[in-house]
């Protein structure tokens, strides 16, 4: 209430001072306006603005002209926004949509960034886990990996594979000319079931395929019940 | 087939349509291998080396043969005898039959390659000929004078 301007008094301030928009600003405070035609404009303002005449100024920006040029004068300069202006291109939505999509993706996976590139791991070997009625078996495809850069553990029931693969370099003057192969770092890591004898695991490694076989407990191996048959 | 020498080689533009969506545009036939081994090529100044990775793959079941400057890896990734009481809970790994064709640059003399099974890793070893071989050619000087002279 304090604020609010009273009309009695000329001198008091009464906030800061708009412009007074004319028909020919007015589209240009809302640029979403810029690029309604001229008669949707002039079925807008209604009669009335047809009536007052031609159009005093310039119209805004010629869209997408490639022979247009700025109208002269310091007036018209500045009223023109050719500084803006830029020719059509028919990709352009397209390429503005494309923009505006990957910077809502850099945004919501910027976090993933810095683990794709310098990720510990960089691969995962393929496996195979079978169950037999007296063991598990993992195989773990490691080829081109030796016997020393490879670890098998058991920690809180769950069996690691972890290790390293290097790439050999024989010659100084070898270099790559086509790469498949995975190098680096390398992790598994499978759940060991609640009935595993964790003590007696065993690993194998053998033409690149590592072999690990856990036995069961004794209490999980089947038994036979035998029935017996009322006579 | 891969070649060796060639950085890029001409796509084949059928190939990922025919992988995907589109297998009518694939001949029957083609493809009678299950699998394709994934193989490295480096190249030095005197040969090329391939590593192709066959883990699991015993030394006598892969066959290499060379025609037409087409090097090929034949062979067949043998699972364990088939067991009833095995229970497979995840399969990972491929098996059966594989080929891979490699086109060898032109000139190479075949009986040179060596061909090394260790980890279940093939690495063939293709010499490069004589003439591909990079050489230093020396710079003579013009006249005599140019030349330095003992005196």
């Amino acid at each position: 209430m304090k604020n609010r301007p009273q009309p009695g008094r000329r001198g008091a301030f009464q906030g800061p001072r708009r412009r007074r928009p004319t028909q020919e600003t007015g589209p240009r405070q809302n640029r979403r306006h810029r690029h309604r035609s001229r008669q949707a404009e002039a079925e807008r303002q209604g009669p009335q603005s047809q009536a007052r005449g031609p159009r005093r100024h310039r119209p805004l920006v010629a869209r997408g002209n490639w022979e247009h040029r700025p109208p002269r004068g310091r007036r018209n300069r500045r009223r023109s926004a050719h500084a803006n202006f830029r020719p059509h291109h028919p990709m352009r939505d397209i390429f503005l949509h494309h923009n505006r999509m990957r910077h809502v993706f850099d945004r919501r996976f910027a976090y993933r960034e810095g683990k794709m590139k310098r990720g510990k791991f960089n691969w995962h070997p393929p496996i195979e886990f079978s169950v037999s009625e007296d063991k598990y078996e993992v195989l773990v495809e490691l080829p081109g990996v030796s016997q020393n850069d490879v670890s098998v553990s058991v920690t809180d029931d769950l069996l690691k594979v972890k290790g390293k693969k290097e790439r050999k370099q024989t010659d100084e003057t070898q270099h790559p000319r086509r790469s498949e192969l995975r190098y680096g770092s390398f992790k598994r890591v499978l759940p060991l079931p609640p009935n595993a004898k964790v003590d007696d695991i065993k690993a194998e490694f053998e033409d690149g395929v590592l072999t690990i076989e856990i036995p069961k407990t004794e209490e999980a191996k089947p038994t036979e019940i035998p029935i017996n048959v009322e006579t | 087939m891969t070649y060796l020498t060639l950085r890029k080689p001409v796509a084949n533009p059928f190939k990922f349509y025919n992988a995907r969506f589109m297998p009518f545009f694939a001949r029957p036939g083609t493809q009678e291998y299950r699998w394709r081994p994934s193989a490295d090529i480096t190249e030095t100044d005197d040969s090329f080396e391939v590593r192709a990775e066959l883990p699991g793959v015993t030394k006598d079941d892969v066959q290499i043969s060379v025609k037409d400057n087409l090097l090929t890896i034949k062979g067949e990734k043998r699972q364990e005898e088939e067991d009833d009481s095995k229970d497979y809970r995840r399969v990972e790994r491929r098996y059966g039959s594989f080929e891979r064709k490699f086109a060898l640059p032109p000139k190479v003399e075949t009986d040179s390659i060596k061909a090394e099974f260790k980890d279940g890793v093939l690495t063939l070893s293709i010499p490069k000929p004589e003439e591909t071989k990079p050489k230093e050619i020396p710079i003579v000087a013009e006249s005599a004078a140019d030349a330095p002279q003992e005196s």
